[in-house]
């Protein structure tokens, strides 16, 4: 009977039909899913440009407020008295700290990235400077006595990190890439000499071939430390009264 | 009746079937949905007049979604929406038939169709 297959049919068609109505459904929305990860991106990568203007505008007030500081100090030690006493014990705790920048004999050691080709199948990263490297270069400095030292311009801290990013090096929150230049104030020939011991830290470092160049010198100059630390954790330690 | 129940029948296959249509697809699954939505309409307009034939049916069923799917692609390569004229034609039609059907059940179409049913000359859409 035409009317028998027609209903057959007219149901069959209904199955297909809700079936890919669905389907089509589920995949929009799966796909609306995938394709809103660039516009993520794009509003994340709003969202830093937006945090480093702020960063700019807050720096500018700290760098106000540093020199609102110092105005302070010159007053206090300009007065006289306790003041004055005061304040040179701040400047020498600063520089202890590593907020004055320093000038004085010392050393330059330079790290440069291998440029040679790797033909020895070994692992890539083996041939490019590391965090680790330079931390064991300043670990050297500081055993033979440098006072202050500095990594691409930047005051190496008791509270400064010397990490990995990627390609780069992360130290005080700033990345920096290779070439990587260290300066240390302190004895040049003691630095010079521990560092180039053999089978040292350089004769290792020229083994992966990265390049390490040291430069003994009579006056270089240490920058001084831009981070405003505060400890939030760290409280000092009132001794007892008796 | 059974028309909701196969509905929803194939709705649940497909919500739970595992398969996705990808991004590509995704356009020309639309609108062959629509055909075959157009000639589902066109056959249960024939099959209420008793004038359904499964030949017409599913030429036009395939045939429409077809048609849909390739006036898609060709305007895309021309970067003209020519899916727009299907859209339009389907839903016009679609709309047609519904009439139809509305006025064929309500004004007491059946017991009249039976006596005029030789020399009928209606516009069914298929």
């Amino acid at each position: 009977m035409k009317n028998k297959t027609a209903k057959i049919t007219i149901f069959c068609v209904c199955i297909i039909l809700g079936f890919f109505f669905a389907l089509q459904l589920k995949s929009v929305r799966i796909n609306a899913k995938e394709t809103s990860q660039p516009a993520r991106i794009e509003e994340l990568s709003q969202l830093l440009i937006e945090e480093k203007e702020k960063n700019e505008i807050l720096n500018k007030q700290l760098e106000q407020y540093a020199q609102d500081v110092d105005k302070f100090r010159d007053q206090a030690q300009q007065s006289g008295g306790y003041a004055s006493v005061l304040a040179e014990q701040l400047e020498r705790a600063d520089l202890l700290a590593g907020n004055t920048a320093v000038h004085g004999p010392g050393i330059t050691v330079t790290l440069k990235d291998s440029v040679s080709v790797n033909t020895s199948g070994m692992d890539e990263n083996a041939y490019v400077v590391h965090d680790s490297d330079l931390l064991r270069v300043i670990n050297e400095l500081r055993a033979s006595g440098a006072e202050a030292i500095s990594l691409n311009g930047e005051r190496v801290l008791a509270t400064s990190e010397i990490r990995c990013a990627g390609p780069t090096v992360s130290i005080n929150n700033t990345r920096y890439a290779a070439p990587f230049v260290i300066k240390a104030i302190g004895d040049p020939d003691t630095m010079e000499q521990s560092l180039m011991m053999r089978s040292g830290i350089v004769s290792e470092l020229e083994n992966f071939q990265i390049e390490v160049t040291v430069v003994k010198s009579q006056d270089i100059t240490v920058e001084a430390s831009r981070q405003n630390l505060t400890f939030t954790y760290a409280v000092p330690v009132k001794e007892a009264e008796e | 009746m059974y028309i909701v129940f196969g509905v929803l029948a194939g709705a649940l296959i497909g919500i739970f079937a595992p398969i996705t249509i990808p991004t590509e697809y995704s356009p020309y699954a639309a609108i062959a949905i629509l055909g075959a939505l157009d000639s589902f309409f066109g056959g249960v307009n024939a099959m209420l007049r008793n004038k359904f034939q499964l030949r017409i049916f599913l030429s036009g069923f395939f045939g429409n979604a077809l048609i849909a799917c390739i006036l898609t692609f060709i305007g895309r390569q021309l970067d003209l929406d020519l899916f727009l004229a299907t859209v339009v034609v389907f839903g016009t039609r679609l709309f047609q038939n519904f009439a139809d059907m509305r006025r064929f059940l309500l004004t007491n179409g059946k017991k009249t169709y039976k006596i005029r049913s030789k020399e009928s000359k209606d516009s069914i859409k298929d």
